[in-house]
């Protein structure tokens, strides 16, 4: 159970860490997703820019194309005169400041025998005008030169690679010539050197990422513009360069195929980057390279992705910080659960032991009904009511113990005992409570007290000794109506070892009720706190009395009445109430038969003739006689032997009643108080060793007659035995 | 009441008849005392005729219980009648002797 549980409550914790992952998956795919489309965004601009590039390369060499192409057939006018080329071409120069380098002519060897072998007038800007150089030599020998022959041979113009002139331009340079003719026949070319310098500018003239550069390269892979080293440094091109030159490094395709990419990894700055390129559609068919950096183009997205992540590490550990909190806190709850089932289960075995220490709740007698009640306000309770019957005499008491719960239960539990002890062999209350004090008052350290009110009541006279430490005095009802019980103030029980307790005593008339209670019953608190009072239990009791309502509907009625009066508040005290109806049998007898001995043992016989002619006259069963003879003979020697002092004569009165059904001897005397019920029984069970030689007279009345009772009355001791005949 | 004491085979035996009340009890106590002294004898009680017997007669046949057994020897009781093995019984002393 243990485990299921500890499953149950980590349950929550397992939820977290599905969680937990599924966000991450979540978190991972739209990243992939959202990087996905950032790189077909790349793309998408990287071509615009890549082609852009391609369109504006172009859109120069289209225009020095055009420069040069408008001027052969000037030109091819003029052959006739040398100078006047020259004006061409420094015009060509001075027109195009910006890209155009030089504008040449270049002619067959010998073409025009004055000007040389080689005739090759060159225009080109120095500072601010225009200078023309005869640039054609042996060492300078344009005839071979590829632009020279494929023009003049093939009569095919294309734009040469850049290569470094050291003659004219003193520059990089790349030429492009066309072939002028006469008559049809190539006899040189014009030709146009534009400088590089410009193909920077117009491919990077704009990208959407700041350290974004471009470059283009030669068809065969030679670098013809790079950006400055402040952009990218030369290593870096240079790798770079070397990386779309070698075959093996991987690339692939992108849009519609026309661009592709590869990936590098720069070791300086530690970034991943990738490089787009683009052949050129037109000759010269140069491949533009886009080179960016990952940081720029994902930067934004790792950021967001990494933003993210936080928060939704920080939202899954503030959720798992609630459910541990939660897991805490139920398993907290739990465990106070646990104890609080415990502690209860506990206190419930506790107030069964207590109910059980109780008697029964009703005890119906010949001569009195007996019905008790007691609600504990807690589990466990501190009030007591006990009674029993002994030698006809009914012992009772109620009491409250000081204080609630457990405490209070246990000196509950140990007056009870105490009283049952103290009662055993002694019919005086005050006696029965002085000895209880005594037990009680020992070793109190945590001064507690009991407020107790014992009663012993002498069931065939009706005669109610009491004693009263501290108890609410109980109600006595009958015909003359309901009064409070005269209670002397006594210390309550527990609190001083030497208290001496006093006796009260009063006879109970006919058909009485003796109502006790505890504080439970009058303090009892509705939610406007008021009290349910003395007055309200004697106006229920009186109400109770009117209706001629037994005593069990008695007490349900008071505990009616309180439940009303209280209502919905909490019990606050234990409600313990306990009463007794007197309603004692009559003997009637129908014969009498009486005897007077003196205290002397030699009387017994007469005794024994008395007691053999009664039990004719009674018609008695032989063996009963004799049990009976027994008993009243054990009890007269008592008499004798004990009442009166050594040598004072007194007299002892045998008066037998019988009804028909119940033989009644009542042995009394004059003498010292003598009460034989207080002997303590003699154990028979003893070895011959062990056992004392008195103590048998008292145990053959005890055990050979149905009844018992002493009383001392008017300076008598009356003993009086009672045995069944029929 | 009658008692009579009279030594048979080594052995006392008393035998007891009558009705032994508290005051008969008194009167034979004195007979009855040489089985007090039993001197390692066992005491035969014979109870056919015993037709009572109060507490002061238990008495005495538990002090000479007592006595029988300080010497070593043994007390039987017999021919005890319903009603007085009725009173052994209540007062525990169908324990404490030997009945036949």
């Amino acid at each position: 159970m243990q485990h299921k549980a500890h499953w149950k409550e980590w349950s929550g914790m397992v939820v977290i860490i599905v969680a937990a992952v599924f966000m991450e998956l979540i978190l991972g795919f739209q990243y992939n997703y959202a990087r996905r489309q950032l790189e077909r965004e790349l793309e998408r601009s990287t071509m615009t820019d890549l082609l852009t590039s391609s369109l504006r390369i172009q859109e120069v060499l289209s225009m020095a194309e055009v420069a040069v192409r408008n001027e052969v057939v000037h030109a091819e006018a003029h052959l006739n005169d040398p100078e006047y080329l020259n004006t061409i071409i420094s015009s060509m120069v001075s027109n195009d400041k910006d890209n155009l380098d030089g504008a040449f002519f270049c002619f067959e060897p010998n073409y025009y025998p004055k000007k040389g072998y080689w005739y090759e007038p060159y225009a080109f800007q120095n500072g601010n005008k225009v200078t023309i150089l005869q640039m054609g030599s042996a060492q300078h020998d344009y005839t071979q030169r590829e632009f020279y022959r494929t023009a003049v041979k093939e009569g095919f113009s294309q734009w040469t690679d850049p290569y470094w002139d050291g003659d004219g331009a003193e520059n990089i340079v790349l030429t492009y010539a066309v072939p002028i003719t006469e008559n049809g026949v190539p006899v040189g070319v014009l030709g146009t050197d534009l400088t590089t310098h410009w193909i920077n500018d117009v491919v990077n003239n704009f990208h959407p990422h700041p350290s974004s550069f471009s470059m283009v390269l030669t068809q065969d892979g030679k670098l013809i513009s790079a950006p400055s080293d402040s952009v990218a440094s030369e290593s870096l091109v240079t790798r770079i360069v070397t990386m779309f030159n070698d075959s093996t490094v991987e690339r692939k395709k992108v849009g519609s195929g026309r661009v592709s990419c590869f990936l590098f990894y720069d070791e300086e700055c530690d970034e991943w980057g990738r490089a787009y390129y683009l052949y050129k559609a037109k000759s010269p068919h140069w491949p533009i390279l886009l080179v960016c950096y990952d940081k720029e183009v994902f930067g934004e997205l790792d950021r967001l992705r990494g933003y993210m992540f936080i928060w939704a590490m920080v939202g899954l550990a503030v959720l798992a910080l609630i459910v541990w909190l939660f897991i805490r806190s139920t398993r907290k709850l739990h465990a106070a659960q646990l104890e609080q089932a415990r502690i209860s289960a506990e206190l419930r075995v506790a107030n069964e032991i207590q109910q059980s220490m109780l008697p029964p709740h009703a005890m119906h007698l010949e001569d009195a009904d007996i019905y008790g009640s007691l609600v504990p306000a807690r589990e466990v309770g501190g009030d007591l009511y006990d009674y029993f019957v002994r030698d006809e005499k009914l012992f009772f008491c109620i009491g409250d113990v000081s204080g609630k719960g457990a405490a209070s239960a246990m000196l509950m539990a140990v007056t009870k005992t105490l009283f049952r002890s103290a009662s055993a062999h002694v019919a005086n209350p005050a006696r029965i409570m002085q000895t209880i004090n005594e037990s009680a008052a020992e070793d109190n350290d945590k001064c507690m007290f009991v407020t107790l009110f014992i009663g012993v009541l002498d069931l065939p006279t009706g005669r109610l000794r009491y004693c009263n430490a501290g108890h609410d005095c109980p109600y006595v009802l009958n015909n003359a109506g309901l009064e409070s019980l005269d209670c002397d103030a006594n210390l309550p029980v527990g609190a001083f070892e030497d208290t001496v307790y006093s006796m009260q005593e009063t006879t109970l008339p006919e058909g009485s009720l003796l109502f006790l209670y505890t504080d439970g019953l009058t303090e009892a608190k509705n939610m406007q706190r008021a009290q349910f009072g003395s007055a309200r239990v004697e106006e229920t009791l009186g109400i109770c009395v009117a209706k001629g309502l037994s005593p069990d509907l008695i007490i349900a009625q008071m505990t009616e009445s309180v439940h009303q009066f209280v209502g919905e508040a909490e019990q606050s005290d234990d409600l313990t109430m306990l009463l007794i109806r007197y309603t004692p049998v009559r003997f009637e007898s129908t014969i009498e038969e009486s005897l007077v001995l003196k205290n002397d043992i030699r009387e017994i016989k007469r005794f024994s003739e008395f007691i053999k002619e009664a039990a004719g006259k009674l018609q008695l069963d032989p063996k009963l006689a004799g049990q009976l003879r027994l008993a009243m003979e054990e009890a007269v020697v008592n008499v004798i032997d004990y009442a009166y002092p050594v040598d004072t004569e007194g007299e002892i009165h045998i008066d037998l009643q019988s009804n028909g059904q119940v033989l009644r001897v009542i042995i009394s005397d004059a003498g010292e108080p003598f009460d034989p019920t207080a002997k303590e029984k003699t154990d028979t069970t003893l070895s011959a060793e062990e056992r004392q030689i008195g103590g048998l007279g008292i145990l053959l009345v005890r055990e050979l007659m149905d009844s018992i009772n002493y009383e001392r009355n008017a300076g008598r001791n009356i003993l009086t035995l009672t045995k069944k005949i029929q | 009441m009658k008692v009579t004491i009279e030594e048979q085979d080594g052995k006392w035996v008393a035998t007891l008849a009558g009705e032994m009340d508290t005051a008969a009890a008194m009167e034979v106590e004195e007979t009855l005392h040489p089985l007090h002294e039993s001197a390692g004898k066992d005491v035969i009680i014979e109870c056919a005729e015993l037709e009572y017997i109060a507490s002061s007669g238990l008495r005495i046949l538990l002090s000479i219980l007592k006595a029988a057994k300080a010497n070593g020897s043994k007390v039987l009781l017999r021919n005890v009648n319903e009603d007085i093995m009725n009173v052994f019984k209540l007062t525990g002393f169908i324990n404490l002797f030997a009945f036949e």
